[in-house]
C-alpha cells in the first residue's frame, strides 16, 4: 500500500507564478483550456479536475511567460518600444539600436584622489600598484608602485614627512584611481580607507582632499535624448549641427551653447568703428565634465621683490597650453608638498590672451572674449611669509622656486577648439572660439533631513551632486526639484525648509557676482560681462551639498 | 463492469488511482504506471481525494483550493482519535465548498458531490489508513482507502 505524499505545491519545481497577476493567468488559463477542448473534446477539462491541474495550469503559466517574452521582443524592436518600456530595455539592445544610426554610447570616468597614509614608524615603506584602497563600499588601485622614503632617491618614490617634531608619527600621500566609473567614488576629504593587504605600522589612513573626476556610464535615457542632436547633419553651420557633430566626436562633451551673431553674449563681432554686430563668428561654450576637475603642474615661480615686512612676492606663468581654458589657480605649494590647500596666499591672479594659434587667429578684442578659452593665460602671484629660522630673507627666497601649482579647469577645451578650427572641417567663412562654459559654483544651507535609520545620507548627496552638475545651459538650479530628489528616496519623511542657495559667478572681467535664492536660482543676464544663462554653467561639490540627517 | 461502458460518451478525466474501478468497491488507492481514464463517482471520489490533500493556497490563481487536512495531520495536533475527527469534519466542508462552487449545469448528478464521510481511520505507527466514502447527488456511494503518512 503506497503512501500518499502531500500533493500541493513544491516550491522552485513549479513555475514561478509571482510573475503574472491572477487576471493575467485567468486569460491564459482560458485561452489554453479552449484549445485544449478543441483538440480534444473528450477530456473534462474543467477546474477541479486532475487534468486540469496537469494540463491546463502549467501550459498556462508558460504560455503566459512566452507572451511575456514576445512582447518583450517586439518592444525592443523599435526606440519607441525601448522608451516606453524602459525595463525592457537592456543596454546592449539600446547600443543596437542607436548603431544603427551611428551613435555610440557614452561612458563615464574614474574618480581620483590622494590618500593619507599615516604610519608609527620612520622606514620604507612599499606602496604596489595592485593594492586596494578601500572607502564606502569603493575601491581604489595606486597609480603606480611607489616607494615611501624619508629621501626618495627615484623619481617614482614618494616623500615620507615627519608628522611633527616628536617624530613619533609619520605619513605619506599615496596618488590613487578607482576601479569602476561612477559619481560615488568621488570620496570627500578625511573619508576613512581600509587597505589590502595593510601597510606595516599603519595608523590611519585616510582621503587627503576631495576625490574628482568620477562620472556615471551614460544611461539609456540620457543616450536614446541625445539622438536628434546625433542625427543632424554635421555641416558645423547650425547650433544643433555644431552640437551634434562636438558630441559625436568628442564623447567628453556633455552640453554645447554656442552664441552666434545677434546673441547677447556675443561681443567680439561688434569690435568695428559703427558697432555693428557682423556675422561670421560664433563662440561655442562647452560642459566636458561633471564636476570642476583639479590639475598640478610643476611650475616656475620667479621671485618679484622682498617686500618691506621681509615677505617675498613670487609670480608664476600659467602659458595658453599649460592648460587650455582653465578656471582658475586654487593651490600653489612647494614642489613635491602635493597639499589639497594652498600653502601660500594667492594675492591676484592676471590673466592675458594670446589670440593667435598654429592654425587660425582668433578676433578677441578685449580679454574677457578670450578668458576660458584655450588662448587664455595668467601671472599668478603670490606671497611667501619670512621664516626666521632659515637664515636671513635673501638666503630663503631663491630667485626661483619650483612649485606644484593646482588649477581647476574643465579638460578638452583645446582638442574641441582644434577641431572647429580645421580648415578642412570648419566653416570657411568663420571664426569659432571655443570656452569653457563661464562657471557658478552652488553651495547651500545645511538641508536637514528626517529619515528612517539606515537611510543614507551619502546617497542622498550624491543624487543632488548629479542634479546640479547635469543642469544644462539655460537652466536654473530649483529648490523644489532638490526637495523632489531626496523625498524620492524611500526612507526620507520630511525636509525641512528653507534652503538657502548661493552661487558665485567667476565672470570672464575676473569679478565675482554671487546670486542667492530660496527657490530658485538663476543666472542672470549681464551680457557686458559676457554672463547670460547661456553661456554660464551650475558647478558643485559634494562638500558644498551639507546633509545632515535625523532619525524618524 | 468497465467504466468505459458506462460512461461512454463522458468527458473524462485520467485517473491517478487506477484501482477505483467500480463504485460502492472498497478500494486502495495508489498510483499506477498505466493511468486510466475516469467519469462519475470515480472521479469525484478522486477529486475529493485529491483536493482533501493539496494545501490550501498553494495556487496563486485559486487560492481557495485545498485544505488544511494534511498539515494539521500532525503528533501535536492530533493526541485523540477524535481530533482526527474533528479535523476531518471541518476540511471536507471546506473541500465540498469548492467543488460545489465549480459546478455548472451540465454536469450530470453523479459527478455532483452531495457529502463525505470518515468511516475509520487507522493508525500505524507512522501510517494513518482513512477510509472514506463519498455520496453523489444521484446516490451512488463510492468508498476508498486512503493511506498517507504523518508527521510524528
Amino acid at each position: 500500500m503506497a503512501n500518499i505524499p502531500n500533493l500541493g505545491y513544491l516550491d522552485g519545481i513549479n513555475l514561478d507564478t509571482s510573475l503574472f497577476t491572477a487576471e493575467e493567468i485567468d486569460n491564459a488559463e482560458l485561452v489554453v483550456q479552449q484549445f485544449m477542448a478543441d483538440y480534444a473534446p473528450s477530456l473534462n477539462l474543467t477546474k477541479g479536475t486532475t487534468l486540469y491541474d496537469l494540463l491546463i495550469r502549467p501550459r498556462a503559466l508558460h504560455a503566459a511567460m512566452r507572451k511575456e517574452l514576445d512582447d518583450a521582443r517586439e518592444a525592443t524592436q523599435s526606440l519607441q518600444g525601448v522608451i516606453d518600456n524602459p525595463a525592457l530595455a537592456d543596454d546592449a539592445t539600446v547600443d543596437a539600436i542607436l548603431s544603427n544610426k551611428g551613435i555610440k554610447r557614452r561612458f563615464g570616468s574614474l574618480a581620483s584622489g590622494t590618500v593619507k597614509i599615516v604610519v608609527s614608524r620612520d622606514t620604507a615603506y612599499v606602496i604596489s600598484a595592485d593594492m586596494q584602497f578601500t572607502a564606502n563600499n569603493k575601491v581604489f588601485n595606486p597609480t603606480g608602485n611607489y616607494r615611501a622614503l624619508t629621501s626618495p632617491v627615484a623619481i617614482e618614490d614618494l616623500q615620507l614627512y615627519a608628522t611633527d617634531a616628536t617624530n613619533t608619527q609619520f605619513y605619506f600621500l599615496v596618488p590613487v584611481v578607482a576601479v569602476e566609473n561612477g559619481v560615488a567614488s568621488q570620496i570627500t576629504d578625511l573619508t576613512g580607507f581600509t587597505i589590502t593587504p595593510s601597510v606595516p605600522n599603519l595608523i590611519v589612513a585616510s582621503a587627503f582632499g576631495n576625490f574628482v573626476g568620477g562620472a556615471e556610464d551614460e544611461t539609456n535615457e540620457e543616450f536614446i535624448a541625445r539622438e536628434p542632436e546625433a542625427m543632424a547633419a554635421k555641416n558645423m553651420v547650425s547650433r544643433v549641427a555644431i552640437a551634434g557633430a562636438l558630441k559625436d566626436q568628442f564623447s567628453f562633451v556633455r552640453d554645447v551653447s554656442v552664441q552666434g551673431m545677434n546673441d547677447l553674449a556675443m561681443s567680439r563681432n561688434s569690435a568695428n568703428l559703427l558697432s555693428f554686430k557682423l556675422g561670421g563668428y560664433a563662440d561655442i561654450y562647452l560642459r566636458t565634465t561633471q564636476s570642476v576637475l583639479t590639475t598640478v603642474l610643476n611650475k616656475t615661480a620667479v621671485r618679484q621683490q622682498i617686500n618691506p615686512d621681509q615677505s617675498a612676492t613670487y609670480s608664476i606663468q600659467i602659458d595658453t597650453d599649460d592648460v587650455p581654458g582653465f578656471y582658475f589657480v586654487s593651490a600653489i605649494n612647494q614642489a613635491g608638498t602635493t597639499n589639497a590647500v594652498s600653502s601660500f596666499i594667492i594675492s591676484s591672479e592676471i590673466k592675458d590672451i594670446d589670440p593667435q594659434d598654429d592654425v587660425q587667429t582668433h578676433l578677441l578684442p578685449t580679454l574677457q572674449d578670450g578668458v576660458y578659452s584655450s588662448y587664455q593665460k595668467a601671472t599668478a602671484i603670490f606671497e611667501m611669509e619670512y621664516d626666521e629660522t632659515k637664515g636671513t630673507p635673501e638666503d630663503q627666497f631663491l630667485a626661483t622656486l619650483s612649485m606644484d601649482v593646482s588649477i581647476a579647469y574643465q579638460p578638452g577645451i583645446r582638442e574641441v577648439q582644434d577641431f572647429v578650427s580645421d580648415p578642412n572641417r570648419g566653416v570657411v567663412l568663420a571664426d569659432y572660439l571655443v570656452k569653457a562654459g563661464i562657471p557658478c559654483f552652488v553651495s547651500m544651507t545645511s538641508i536637514r533631513v528626517t529619515a528612517i535609520e539606515g537611510t543614507s545620507g551619502e546617497e542622498i548627496r550624491k543624487k543632488v551632486y548629479e542634479y546640479i552638475n547635469s543642469i544644462p545651459f539655460g537652466g536654473t538650479v530649483r529648490v523644489d526639484e532638490i526637495v523632489s530628489i531626496i523625498k524620492a528616496f524611500s526612507g526620507v519623511q520630511s525636509v525641512d525648509l528653507p534652503i538657502r542657495l548661493t552661487g558665485d559667478i567667476f565672470a570672464p572681467d575676473g569679478t565675482t557676482r554671487t546670486i542667492r535664492s530660496q527657490s530658485i536660482l538663476e543666472i542672470p543676464s549681464v551680457p557686458e560681462i559676457l554672463v547670460t544663462p547661456y553661456t554660464t554653467l551650475f558647478f558643485a561639490e559634494l562638500s558644498d551639498i551639507p546633509i545632515a540627517m535625523v532619525d524618524a | 463492469m468497465s467504466t468505459s461502458t458506462d460512461y461512454t460518451g463522458r468527458q473524462v478525466d485520467i485517473s491517478i488511482f487506477p484501482d477505483m474501478v467500480a463504485p460502492g468497491q472498497l478500494v486502495d488507492a495508489t498510483f499506477s504506471e498505466n493511468p486510466k481514464a475516469i467519469a462519475g463517482a470515480m472521479m469525484v471520489a478522486q477529486n475529493f481525494a485529491r483536493i482533501l490533500l493539496t494545501q490550501y493556497g498553494h495556487y496563486k490563481n485559486d487560492p481557495t483550493m485545498g485544505s488544511f487536512f494534511f498539515e494539521k495531520l500532525t503528533t501535536r495536533n492530533m493526541q485523540f482519535p477524535s481530533d482526527l475527527e474533528l479535523s476531518f469534519l471541518l476540511e471536507k466542508e471546506r473541500v465540498l465548498r469548492y467543488m460545489n462552487s465549480l459546478l455548472t449545469d451540465e454536469v450530470p448528478d453523479d459527478e455532483r458531490i452531495r457529502s463525505a464521510t470518515l468511516l475509520s481511520a487507522n493508525v500505524s505507527g507512522s501510517n494513518v489508513d482513512l477510509t472514506i466514502q463519498i455520496e453523489t447527488v444521484a446516490g451512488i456511494t463510492m468508498s476508498f482507502l486512503l493511506p498517507v503518512q504523518w508527521s510524528i
